[in-house]
């Protein structure tokens, strides 16, 4: 007796557990929910096709809750109804057509009454006839390449810009995001300006962005791309049109070349040997005057690297994964009101706003500090070839000087 | 207490180990090691089972267990898949050391073996009768190994079938095929109009049917294939091929359709001669050339209405110099090579015929910048024709 007492008090102490692990769980997640600093809250729209599918998601969601609502209190009205009381067992009936019927035309009128704005959002979306700007990008493990072709539109570009990691739009303008991937299917997401879009290898996929105003959306690939999935971000940088006049004009400047002597100087030098056959900077030229050309694709796996030209007028790095600004000087431009963001991102990354501890990680050791595929005795399957960027063995001296090298470059 | 059974055992192990160790000492070589050592796990556990199974050792005195001990019941049927286990796991020891696939045929035996040979002990103990057990066993493996079997059986006529296939020629190919097509609907419908044949007659001739197939198969196997014609490739001579619009080797029986529909780079060679580009989502307007991303699989889709049959070429610059031809190359400027086409790399799709389509994936290394000074790299074109569209790479 005593043992089965024992046995229904620990019964008892166990269920009671479980259900307050479940209770702290949900009250966990729902406050999850009320979180100000999310970036990615696809509840935020801040552009019209996101706005779109916003709107959508409260009609679906609504409908969505109402049946869930009638479903479990119905449910949960027939089990204490008609619980087991010992009565006996009811009269069993085989069927009842007219119920049966009904609840099968009723769902599928439900499911009707939402395809009809769900298709009508998709179709929306899918337009790209009215785009004003195009900008292509490429996924490859674990960034994205932004590059702007020739064009009338964004305001008339005259020649290529490549950048990576940060897609810079004119505010108010619809953007035609035309993409691809170099190796594995990526997915770009932005969630205040649009949904998903799966980029896959030879194929060319199409996604429309337009931001309501000024301001920094960030995103990340979701789809899983292996190792370093989880660093693989970007962002979008939205500023007004004049701003973004001169966001291009400064992409295409032409090189300038460091003060001789100096320690820049020094770090052009160690750019050229160690990183010159991956990374391209624009102008950039050989002691023959020769323009030098990167090729990652006798290095990386994916065939690319991040085009450097003009690395400090962005403010990540890695994929988009650390800061280049400082954490004193990162809200000035992350905060800053529509009105003046702008012109602090035009700012671009000082001396003084350097977070130079993650660039000196990155230098040091870039595997160690982002998981790739680059310890050179597991590249068999590559044939050689690493999956993100390699330990290049540098000493102090020259991380000192490639820091100042890439100051220079914006 | 160990049985003699077990001490045997026991020791075996023992030795095996040491065997081991000395054999590792002084040879200092993996296979012979992961044997020994095999074996000592091998003696170990056998040696396991005894003690804990007691040798089956009966006391002389006990009179009672002639009748009622386990030993006086009736022995267990014959069974090959003790043996049938052992090979796998033989196989598996070995595979480990020397090739993958010798251990994932050795796997695949191992538990196919030791899941029949557990059906059928599982079997044998439902009840002394050795038919009703019979009967156990086959309700419950029938089911997998029948399916099995039978798609293994399939697997080997269709297989000695292509072996056939492939010894004679085309034609006789379809010859033999519809004669041995017709041979096997005659038997099925004599089969099916005489339901009185014995199923002895029946199963013979299947049979011999099946032992003619595959023995045939063997025999054309053994003897090779029939000789195939490799067509030669664009890349061999693609300078002479994508620079003509003349039909060659390489041209013959290509396809004039693809099954790409979408999410693609089109080039169409109109009917008035020239090449328009599309991609998906609006052209960029104001751009006159079509851009591409560096080091990136890109597909294109030619499209062919021009009225004659054309192919697109690509040039993707100076053909890279080859080592012992660098000196012969020297002095040879950019302009000079553009004359000759056979210093040029090129690729091309195959001729297209009027209203047909070819898909071709083209990449490219360097940037477009890279070739300022070359007018004709990175271009596509249709020789025959003076159409042509520029391509830019970022």
């Amino acid at each position: 007796m005593q043992a089965v007492e024992t046995t229904t008090t620990l019964k008892s102490v166990t269920s009671s557990r479980l259900v307050r692990t479940l209770v702290a769980g949900s009250f966990a997640a729902l406050l999850a929910g009320c979180a100000t600093d999310a970036p990615q809250d696809t509840w935020q729209p801040k552009g019209s096709n996101a706005r779109m599918i916003n709107d959508l998601d409260w009609v679906v969601f609504s409908i969505a809750g109402v049946v869930g609502v009638v479903v479990f209190s119905v449910l949960a009205l027939a089990l204490w109804k008609y619980r087991d009381r010992g009565q006996p067992i009811p009269e069993q009936t085989h069927g009842k057509p007219a119920l049966e019927i009904g609840l099968t035309i009723l769902p599928a009128l439900i499911l009707v009454g939402i395809a009809i704005p769900t298709v009508g959002t998709i179709m929306d979306l899918a337009e790209t006839n009215d785009t004003e700007c195009i900008v292509n990008v490429t996924g490859q493990q674990w960034w994205w390449e932004i590059d702007y072709p020739v064009q009338d539109g964004c305001g008339g570009i005259e020649e290529p810009i490549v950048t990576s990691g940060q897609m810079v739009i004119e505010a108010g303008t619809k953007v035609l995001v035309r993409g691809t991937s170099r190796d594995v299917i990526h997915s770009w997401w932005i969630p205040s300006l649009n949904g998903k879009r799966d980029m896959v290898p030879g194929r060319i996929h199409t996604v429309r962005l337009e931001a309501d105003e000024p301001g920094i959306f960030a995103g990340q690939c979701t789809e899983f791309c292996g190792l370093s999935h989880a660093n693989m971000r970007m962002e979008v940088i939205a500023m007004n049109s004049t701003d973004f006049a001169i966001w291009k004009a400064n992409q295409v400047q032409d090189y300038v070349a460091p003060v001789a002597g100096s320690l820049a100087a020094e770090g052009e030098s160690t750019f050229i040997s160690q990183c010159s056959r991956c990374h391209q900077v624009d102008g950039l030229t050989d002691s023959n005057d020769e323009l030098i050309i990167s090729r990652p694709d006798q290095n990386v796996w994916s065939g690319a690297a991040p085009n450097l030209t003009n690395f400090m007028t962005r403010n990540t790095f890695a994929g988009a994964s650390w800061d280049l600004l400082s954490k004193e000087c990162r809200p000035g431009v992350w905060d800053a009101s529509p009105s003046t963001i702008g012109a602090a991102y035009l700012d671009g990354v000082t001396d003084s706003c350097l977070n130079e501890v993650e660039l000196r990680e990155w230098l040091r050791n870039a595997p160690a500090k982002k998981p790739m595929y680059a310890d050179p005795e597991s590249l068999e399957a590559t044939d050689g070839l690493v999956r993100g960027m390699p330990y290049l063995a540098l000493s102090e001296d020259q991380i000192d000087q490639l820091v100042a090298y890439l100051l220079e470059r914006k | 207490m160990f049985t003699t059974g077990s001490k045997l055992l026991i020791g075996s192990s023992v030795l095996a180990t040491i065997a081991a160790v000395v054999y590792g000492i002084t040879q200092n070589e993996a296979l012979g090691i992961v044997g020994l050592v095999s074996v000592a796990c091998a003696m170990a556990f056998l040696a396991g089972v005894n003690v804990w199974a007691g040798d089956s050792n009966l006391s002389a005195l006990d009179t009672t267990a002639v009748a009622t001990s386990e030993a006086s019941d009736d022995p267990p049927g014959a069974s090959i898949w003790p043996m049938v286990f052992a090979v796998g796991a033989a196989a598996v020891l070995l595979g480990l050391v020397t090739q993958q696939s010798i251990f994932t045929i050795g796997l695949v035996i191992l538990l196919a073996a030791g899941a029949q040979w557990a059906v059928q002990a599982w079997a044998e103990s439902a009840s002394t009768d050795s038919s009703t057990n019979a009967a156990v066993r086959g309700r419950l493996a029938n089911p997998l190994e029948y399916p099995l079997l039978g798609a293994f059986a399939v697997g080997g006529i269709a297989y000695a079938l292509s072996r056939i296939m492939l010894w004679l020629s085309k034609t006789n190919t379809i010859v033999a095929f519809v004669m041995l097509a017709t041979i096997m609907a005659c038997i099925g419908f004599i089969f099916a109009a005489r339901p009185s044949l014995k199923r002895g007659a029946i199963g013979g001739v299947l049979s011999v049917g099946a032992v003619a197939i595959v023995a045939g198969g063997v025999a054309a196997g053994v003897d090779g294939q029939r000789y195939i014609h490799v067509y030669e490739t664009i890349a061999a001579d693609a300078a002479l091929v994508c620079n003509s619009p003349e039909e060659f080797e390489v041209d013959e029986g290509a396809s004039q359709t693809v099954s790409t529909k979408s999410g693609t780079y089109t080039i169409s060679l109109t009917a008035d001669g020239n090449l328009e580009f599309d991609v998906p989502g609006p052209v960029n307007a104001g751009a006159e050339a079509i851009s591409m991303p560096r080091s990136n699989a890109n597909n294109i889709v030619f499209r062919n209405d021009s009225g004659e049959a054309r192919r697109l070429t690509l040039d993707l610059g100076p053909a890279p110099v080859e080592e012992g031809a660098a000196a012969e190359e020297e002095g040879h400027s950019a302009g000079e090579e553009h004359g000759d086409k056979s210093d040029r790399n090129l690729t091309c799709t195959p001729l297209v015929e009027d209203g047909g389509a070819q898909l071709i994936t083209v990449k490219f290394d360097e940037p477009s910048f890279a070739y300022a000074d070359d007018a004709e790299a990175y271009r596509f074109y249709v020789p025959g024709t003076d159409a042509e569209i520029d391509v830019v790479v970022p």
